[in-house]
């Protein structure tokens, strides 16, 4: 059949037409959500702060088992972050996350096997549970999403800043006294030197965590989860200086483990997030 | 009197030039059967848009059934047909299996009419992917058909890691290449099979064109989506747009609750502090309790948290994998090797090996320095590492560049940034520019199609 006897097929083929490139455009309307941070935060956290990812075997005997295809897939990556985090009087909030340029990006040639997914996003706007993407240009991508924080969750982290921003401080002893009384009525603590205590709790599911408590900065520093055979499943661990509430986040280190797809093998991810500024306001 | 007949002459000349461009050209336009190419109604319809005049050998037989006959029978047929029809000056275009039965057609040296050919991303030296797509024999998994279970298999991992069924959609187009009759037909087409092997150079003028997909690592995801588009316009970006959504949202989201536990890890043990310090002595034990409980249940938020962070990342893993695995079984590649900066502090201590080496002893005293000291490394400044990695021969997600080329071509064109099934689309810029230039004699007379 010649197709110039169906002029309606070249009348669709002409609306088809218009302007399509090989690739995805991902232009969008010009975003109106794209403004600027609302300032009646009550407690306000911000960060610029550099995560490098790395995947090993967690047993480095077993290194020599990972296949090509497995050591293709653990390529490390670097991104940079400035978050902010913006907690509001009636547990709404907004927190934007905005990707920068590393000091030292890793980069690959385009079509690396097993290079890491990019964001197709430059900033993403996180407004009370509605997540609005944009582009480098500050356009919508798309606005989807309906990932939300409780209110309840909000507020009562609100009031933990409140009411240690209108009472007296914290003292060392305090703290002490305050772990002791803790451990006294069933939390199930280890006191170690250099004022860490390591805190258990099992979950119903025999699953259990252990939280690092620095007494020295009077807060939790680092936590690690275990499986209900004590295998351990993720850790994160927290350098900082100064003292609860008053604290500058240095650097963190995570530790995640997965299954190489290939070989089975049990793989260790570390993620060190250096913070280049950490401002917290309440 | 001379001056009259020279202008009579000039006009009568001037005229027949303009006739002759207005002479449509015979072309047929073949594409390979439907799994590996879509049909070229859209180009076609495209190319009279843009007043390219040409009319078209019959081919409805063939795309009633285009598996129905191997190459050399349809190759046979179409020399038959265009014989008996008394036609000349054919321009072939094939997509794909299409441009095979073209080189056949002109191999046969039948007096079919066929002068010359453009082959647009036609497997010219067979198509390795056939020997991973096509089981051994029946009942035998391909090694595809593996691949794809495998990857299946460790998505059960990550329960919630659905992204548009985007691994079934692979699986599914991956099983047909394993019916039989298909099986068959495909089987033609691997580098050193007998139909590759006796094909000649064609002796008629031909042009190559050669799709290069070099967006990124995720070819044979945008594969799909363009074969799943292939009745429309080819578009590569559906599967990998829901794919990349779910991993966006999923992590944006855990990342964001992970930064509001991190205040409350900020003001959590310091808070409880302070009310227990402006607590009644009746009240001590409810606040004690209350305390106890909000850590309890901190701890598991987060332990849920990392949980997640851990499903996304299988769920990102299981992605790369099917990708990555397609294309080191399918292209060749080069391993480079790289120096990168990344902090320092890799090299010293971690806090994890603190709890290896408690496992062993259990001994408090020393896993408590050891948690004292993990995470006081020196992470000021940057050291370097050596990284390798792979990088394969540019391809289609489908052939190798090599596997699309043919020595001697008159003129080779690159689609670039286009997979498989997008090279047969005029929609996508380098493809329209290759067929513009050819047909306005950019490779010279042969492949001109009059305006």
């Amino acid at each position: 059949m010649k197709l110039k006897q169906i002029p309606p097929l070249l009348i669709l083929l002409t609306l088809l037409y218009w302007g399509t490139s090989c690739k995805s455009n991902d232009q969008g309307d010009t975003d109106s959500t794209n403004q600027a941070l609302v300032s009646n935060c009550v407690v306000e956290l911000t960060y610029d702060a550099e995560t490098t990812s790395m995947m090993e075997a967690a047993n480095p005997q077993e290194a020599a088992q990972l296949t090509e295809l497995d050591k293709a897939l653990m390529l490390p990556k670097n991104d940079r972050k400035l978050e902010s985090i913006c907690l509001k009087e009636d547990g709404k909030y907004l927190i934007t996350s905005e990707y920068m340029t590393p000091t030292h990006p890793i980069q690959y040639p385009v079509g690396t096997i097993g290079e890491p997914f990019k964001p197709r996003y430059k900033k993403v706007i996180n407004n009370n549970g509605d997540l609005t993407f944009l582009n480098a240009l500050g356009e919508t991508i798309y606005n989807d999403g309906t990932f939300t924080t409780p209110t309840t969750e909000v507020l009562s982290v609100i009031e933990l800043f409140q009411t240690l921003k209108t009472q007296p401080a914290v003292t060392d002893a305090d703290f002490n006294n305050t772990i002791s009384l803790l451990t006294t009525n069933g939390l199930n603590t280890t006191q170690f030197p250099n004022g860490i205590v390591a805190a258990r709790t099992n979950h119903t599911d025999n699953s259990y965590s252990i939280a690092i408590i620095d007494k020295n900065a009077h807060m939790q520093t680092g936590q690690l989860n275990f499986d209900a055979n004590g295998v351990l499943q993720h850790l994160f661990m927290i350098k900082l200086s100064g003292v609860a509430p008053q604290v500058v986040f240095e650097r963190m280190v995570q530790v995640d483990f997965i299954n190489a797809f290939e070989s089975g093998i049990r793989l260790k991810r570390t993620q060190l997030t250096n913070y280049q500024t950490f401002n917290l306001l309440f | 009197m001379k001056k009259i007949f020279l202008i009579f002459g000039l006009l009568c000349l001037s005229g027949v030039v303009h006739l002759y461009a207005q002479t449509p050209r015979k072309t047929l336009w073949l594409s390979g059967p439907g799994l590996t190419s879509p049909q070229w109604l859209n180009t076609i319809g495209i190319a009279q848009m843009e007043s390219y005049k040409f009319d078209q050998v019959n081919t409805w037989q063939y795309y009633n059934n285009t598996n129905a006959n191997d190459i050399p029978t349809w190759a046979q047929q179409f020399n038959t047909q265009m014989a008996n029809a008394g036609q000349t000056d054919v321009l072939g275009i094939g997509h794909d299996a299409g441009g095979l039965i073209l080189r056949y057609m002109a191999q046969l040296q039948s007096t079919n009419g066929l002068n010359a050919i453009i082959l647009d991303g036609v497997p010219n030296q067979g198509g390795a992917v056939f020997s991973k797509l096509t089981p051994t024999s029946d009942g035998i998994l391909s090694e595809a058909q593996r691949l794809v279970n495998n990857a299946l298999n460790y998505r059960t991992q990550a329960q919630n890691c659905v992204a548009c069924r985007t691994i079934e959609a692979t699986q599914s187009y991956i099983n047909t290449f394993a019916v039989s009759s298909i099986a068959d037909y495909y089987r033609q087409l691997k580098p050193g099979s007998p139909l590759i092997t006796n094909l000649q150079t064609p002796t008629i003028p031909y042009a190559v064109i050669w799709g290069n997909e070099n967006d990124d690592a995720l070819g044979l995801t945008r594969l799909m989506s363009s074969w799943s588009n292939a009745g429309l316009q080819g578009q590569d970006r559906e599967y990998l747009e829901c794919m990349g959504k779910e991993l966006e949202q999923r992590l944006v989201s855990a990342n964001q609750n992970f930064a509001i536990s991190t205040l409350r890890a900020i003001a959590g043990l310091a808070g409880a502090v302070s009310k227990l310090k402006l607590s009644q002595p009746g009240t001590v034990g409810a606040v004690i309790e209350s305390t106890l409980n909000a850590v309890a249940t901190g701890l598991r938020g987060l332990y849920d948290l990392k949980n997640e962070f851990r499903e996304i990342l299988e769920c990102e893993l299981v992605h790369q994998a099917l990708n990555a695995k397609w294309t080191l079984m399918n292209f060749p590649y080069n391993a480079i090797t790289e120096t990168i900066t990344v902090p320092n502090c890799y090299s010293l201590i971690s806090c994890d090996d603190c709890w290896t080496q408690y496992a062993s002893d259990h001994d408090d005293q020393i896993l408590g320095y050891c948690l004292s000291v993990c995470n006081e490394q020196i992470c000021d400044g940057t050291t370097t590492a050596t990284v390798t990695y792979l990088v394969p021969e540019p391809n289609d997600a489908l052939y190798t560049k090599t596997e699309q080329s043919l020595a001697g071509a008159a003129k080779t064109y690159e689609a670039i940034s286009c997979n498989h099934m997008q090279e047969s689309f005029w929609l996508y810029p380098t493809v329209r520019d290759a067929f513009t230039d050819l047909f306005n004699g950019g490779a010279g007379a042969a492949f001109v199609v009059p305006k």
